[in-house]
């Protein structure tokens, strides 16, 4: 089973992982994303850049289906990961947000040590059978300090081990909403390598209002401005020849 | 009786506060639940003596002045407050950690019961403790369900029936202790007044401690 799903990865290198076709979201009586289609690919770096308030987190939050949780949400068109129907009524939200993992702005680790912050999302799925296994997975992600609580680490280590606990339950796809807006400069720059390190295992897509790190860490960069999806390629490409007025003034510096 | 009280409040009032605050879905029926709860606890107690005697005592037929009947009437007394205070505990905690469980893929039932209930535990501890501490010290609704009355044996113990037979609580004893002229009851009613105290203080050191045991930071 887990070589399958192994070896279907592989020859699925660089295909499409997640498609969305005409989405729409609404907050209440607020029309927060129009249309959005992209296509995201496995194995690869997507960033969502775009001024604040512009919809990215939001799309973000459509592919693991998080908005479910805000009651005022509403989410229309088709999202499909390996072109399997996420929205579907006989889809499990917490059966998706296990192969769809996310991580969120600010470091949220559990009060918790920091074998039981990575060990949690094996154990509800029941990953692993026994303790050994157990340790063995955690082991994977962390190293040492295992029995220190999660909230002692520091604001770069709290981020990391919530990276480590997000991908401890072996997802398919890692969202990352902001991840490193909350850290300073060198923290920031251990979760960018962290962050390339990912793409062999899984398909990342990373929300960021910086343009710079976009530029550093994405193969593709998808623009999004009021709520419209207004340009996405090849990250070299948007941002060295956009072809859209409203992203070549963005990254230049005029709005946003 | 206390004992018994506690045993009803805190599931009950807990259970309650889990479900207003994580799974009600926020619509005129659970404003109107949430108003009354409010509404509730500011209710006077007597006004709980008198639906006690009317439920319990005349349309369930539960013997008068026993346990059972008080331990219900302070139960209905405190549901409120310890509501209220659960709720408070259960929303204090910050919504980044329910972002993080579900994130990994906790179902809502497994996001409440492993994170935001332990995290959530010192505030309701408190509050259950100081809810009870107040009915306690409760006079007035006892008085109406007839735990007034001069109790002339030893009520049988909790576990042989003893919830059914007539008995009177420490404040209500007090109370009568204290109207009677007889110079011997001064000294009595005096007595009562340091247990009742001293237990009263047992019980907020208790909370204390527990708030201090269990509270984390993040």
């Amino acid at each position: 089973m887990e070589d399958m799903r192994l070896m279907e990865r592989t020859l699925a290198t660089n295909q499409v992982k997640v498609a969305a076709k005409g989405v729409d979201v609404f907050y209440g009586a607020t029309h927060a994303i129009k249309d959005v289609s992209v296509d995201i690919l496995d194995n690869m770096v997507t960033a969502f850049i775009g001024p604040s308030g512009c919809g990215k987190s939001t799309f973000l939050r459509c592919l693991n289906r998080m908005n479910d949780t805000v009651s005022v949400a509403r989410v229309t068109g088709d999202i499909r990961l390996d072109g399997e129907d996420i929205y579907d009524p006989r889809v499990d939200p917490v059966q998706l947000r296990a192969r769809v993992g996310m991580v969120f702005q600010k470091p949220n680790p559990f009060p918790k040590s920091i074998y039981d912050n990575v060990a949690y999302g094996p154990k509800i799925h029941g990953l692993a059978r026994s303790k050994a296994e157990l340790d063995e997975i955690v082991e994977k992600e962390a190293k040492d300090r295992l029995k220190e609580p999660g909230t002692g680490l520091s604001g770069g280590q709290q981020q990391r081990l919530c990276i480590a606990r997000a991908i401890a339950t072996s997802p398919e796809v890692l969202l990352m909403d902001e991840p490193c807006s909350a850290l300073d400069p060198i923290a920031t720059a251990q979760v960018e390598e962290l962050i390339d390190e990912l793409r062999a295992n899984f398909s990342v897509v990373i929300v960021t209002h910086s343009m710079q790190q976009a530029a550093r860490v994405s193969q593709r960069t998808a623009f999004f401005h009021l709520g419209n999806l207004v340009e996405y390629g090849e990250t070299g490409q948007i941002f060295t020849n956009p072809r859209d007025p409203r992203t070549e003034s963005y990254i230049s510096g005029r709005i946003g | 009786m206390m004992l018994l009280t506690a045993l009803m409040v805190l599931p009950l009032g807990v259970a309650a506060s889990i479900y207003l605050e994580e799974f009600a879905p926020k619509n005129r029926w659970t404003d109107l639940i949430e108003v009354n709860i409010s509404n509730l606890a500011a209710v006077p107690s007597i006004v709980y003596g008198i639906l006690g005697l009317a439920i319990f005592i005349n349309f369930a037929k539960f013997p008068q002045s026993s346990p059972l009947v008080g331990a219900l009437v302070l139960t209905l007394m405190t549901l409120p407050t310890i509501i209220i205070a659960t709720r408070a505990a259960i929303r204090a905690v910050p919504p980044s950690i329910r972002d993080a469980a579900l994130g990994v893929g906790a179902s809502k039932m497994q996001t409440v019961f492993h994170h935001v209930l332990p995290l959530a535990a010192p505030g309701i501890l408190t509050g259950t403790i100081l809810g009870l501490a107040s009915a306690l010290g409760e006079t007035a609704p006892l008085l109406l369900i007839g735990m007034v009355a001069f109790v002339a044996n030893y009520p049988a113990g909790p576990l042989e029936g003893g919830m059914l037979d007539p008995a009177s609580a420490l404040p209500v004893q007090v109370y009568s202790w204290a109207s009677r002229s007889d110079p011997a009851f001064i000294e009595r009613s005096a007595g009562a007044i340091i247990v009742l105290l001293a237990f009263l203080l047992v019980m907020n050191i208790i909370a204390i401690l527990l708030r201090r045991r269990f509270e984390r930071r993040w």
